[in-house]
């Protein structure tokens, strides 16, 4: 097995090694390893086999010779060099490599440390030599095979990653892709909408009862295949902006009720920000499941989400009674919530109806009644704001 | 703001026009340091700067987008909340 050389060498691929030469070099004058462990062939021989063996080629000529030919603390330098040297070369074109060779890489560098930490151990006590120079700073030598290491491993934590990064964002993006087109239908439909449809979606948001007419959406054909009229057509479809607005809406009076009363910070925004997704999501969760367990879960998710939104356009009405007149929240939280259970009980009736010929029609009413009175609670726990969003 | 994504309208220029509208808040912040702590006049003055980067919003969106006039209400409701959520910081 041969190893492809990348055809260009990047200044970031020596720069390790650069920098370790100069280390070297500073710390040159301070090492002052014994000459005599250094000349022994054992290491030499150890190194050149471990490293031959792995990469499963010979090092380049004269590599082992140059090593026993310079004496003293230059030999201890250079072998960090060596290392130092390979790997940043290797780790240039991890990316061409097949995935086993990151495990003999690794398994390279872990070898060479153990041989590091212990050719570092005997150094300084070998047997029988007699003992005219001092004993070395303890401190320099880590920090020079620490040096050696860090500076590969970060070459190769960085083509490494890289690799697999591109490996796993390559193969899954088909898979998010239809994910999502299957879940999200088009999220453009939700946003075509006018001031016309904003105005009367609102009233019949907040006054349920004075909607005339019937509460089914308009449908078409189109290509073959039945599909609902987009909202701007369409009173009874459900559009996205409505709900983001309103929850912007609950957010601001939310502060702005804060700040009248010496409460606000940017955190209190925060935790109330959560509070209304939390919420929002329990909403989405709750029709969902309502959905599912009536064996009809043919509704888009985003028709759910945009149901479930319109529950903070009532929110927003008992916040601002409110700050207006304390004793008036009662009355508005009450009709909100009443409203709102009509208005989801109304919607979700038809959803049903229209998607499921069930003759099991008290089951339906059951769970459409506690879909009614659910809203009392979450209602009751989103306008309730404090500090604290849990309460 | 997503109201009037109908075609040529992207994600870049929504966040420019919203960045170049953020300017009166910022006015509004500068001149907040030498207001007194009183809470009618800051909030005057507060909706006065809102209303203002609120119009300038509102007309830039709709110069910008094709047919964006029958979507300028919503347009300017959303860039309202924005300026509102930012003036908040300022007020409070």
């Amino acid at each position: 097995m041969t190893f492809r050389k990348p055809k260009k060498k990047s200044l970031i691929v020596y720069a390790p090694t650069l920098l370790l030469i100069i280390a070297s070099t500073q710390k040159n004058k301070t090492n002052t390893i014994k000459q005599c462990a250094i000349n022994s062939p054992i290491y030499f021989d150890s190194y050149e086999k471990i490293v031959s063996s792995i990469l499963g080629k010979k090092l380049e000529k004269g590599a082992a010779k140059r090593c026993e030919q310079r004496k003293g603390t230059k030999a201890l330098n250079l072998i960090a060099v060596e290392l130092a040297f390979t790997f940043s070369v290797r780790s240039s074109s991890l990316l061409l490599l097949p995935s086993s060779i990151h495990l003999r890489t690794a398994f390279l560098f872990l070898t060479l440390s153990l041989y590091s930490v212990r050719m570092y151990t005997n150094i300084g006590m070998p047997p029988g030599v007699p003992q005219h120079h001092p004993q070395p700073p303890t401190s320099s030598q880590p920090n020079l095979f620490g040096n050696a290491f860090n500076s590969a491993g970060s070459g190769l934590i960085r083509g490494g990653l890289g690799a697999y990064g591109e490996k796993i964002l390559g193969s899954s993006s088909e898979y998010v892709q239809s994910n999502i087109s299957r879940y999200f239908s088009d999220p453009q439909y939700y946003f075509q909408v006018n001031d016309h449809y904003v105005k009367n979606k609102l009233k019949v948001v907040l006054f349920p009862f004075l909607h005339r007419g019937h509460w089914t959406r308009i449908t078409e054909p189109v290509g073959g295949r039945l599909s609902y009229k987009p909202p701007i057509y369409d009173i009874n479809a459900p559009d996205l902006y409505i709900p983001l607005m309103a929850f912007g809406t609950y957010v601001v009076l939310a502060g702005i009720s804060l700040g009248l009363r010496g409460m606000f910070s940017p955190e209190a925004l925060n935790w109330l920000f959560i509070k209304g997704l939390v919420g929002w999501f329990m909403q989405t969760a709750l029709l969902k499941v309502t959905l599912l367990s009536l064996g009809s879960g043919e509704a888009p998710l985003l028709d759910i989400i945009a149901n479930a939104g319109y529950t903070f356009a009532g929110l927003c009405l008992a916040v601002c009674g409110r700050m207006i007149w304390s004793y008036s929240y009662y009355f508005l939280m009450l009709w909100t919530c009443i409203c709102m259970a009509v208005f989801l009980v109304k919607t979700m009736k038809r959803v049903l109806f229209a998607e499921v010929r069930s003759y099991d029609s008290s089951k339906h009413h059951y769970l459409l009644l506690f879909i009614a009175l659910a809203q009392f609670p979450l209602f009751t726990w989103l306008g309730n704001i404090t500090v604290n969003w849990l309460i | 703001m997503l109201a009037g994504r109908t075609g040529n309208l992207d994600l870049h220029t929504c966040t420019s026009v919203v960045g170049y509208c953020l300017l009166p808040v910022v006015i509004f912040s500068a001149l907040s340091l030498f207001l007194p702590v009183d809470g009618v006049i800051r909030l005057s003055v507060a909706a006065v700067f809102v209303l203002w980067a609120t119009r300038a919003s509102a007309g830039l969106v709709v110069s910008f987008a094709d047919g964006g006039d029958e979507h300028r209400g919503l347009i300017a409701y959303a860039s309202f909340l924005i300026y509102t959520l930012f003036s908040l910081l300022v007020i409070f």
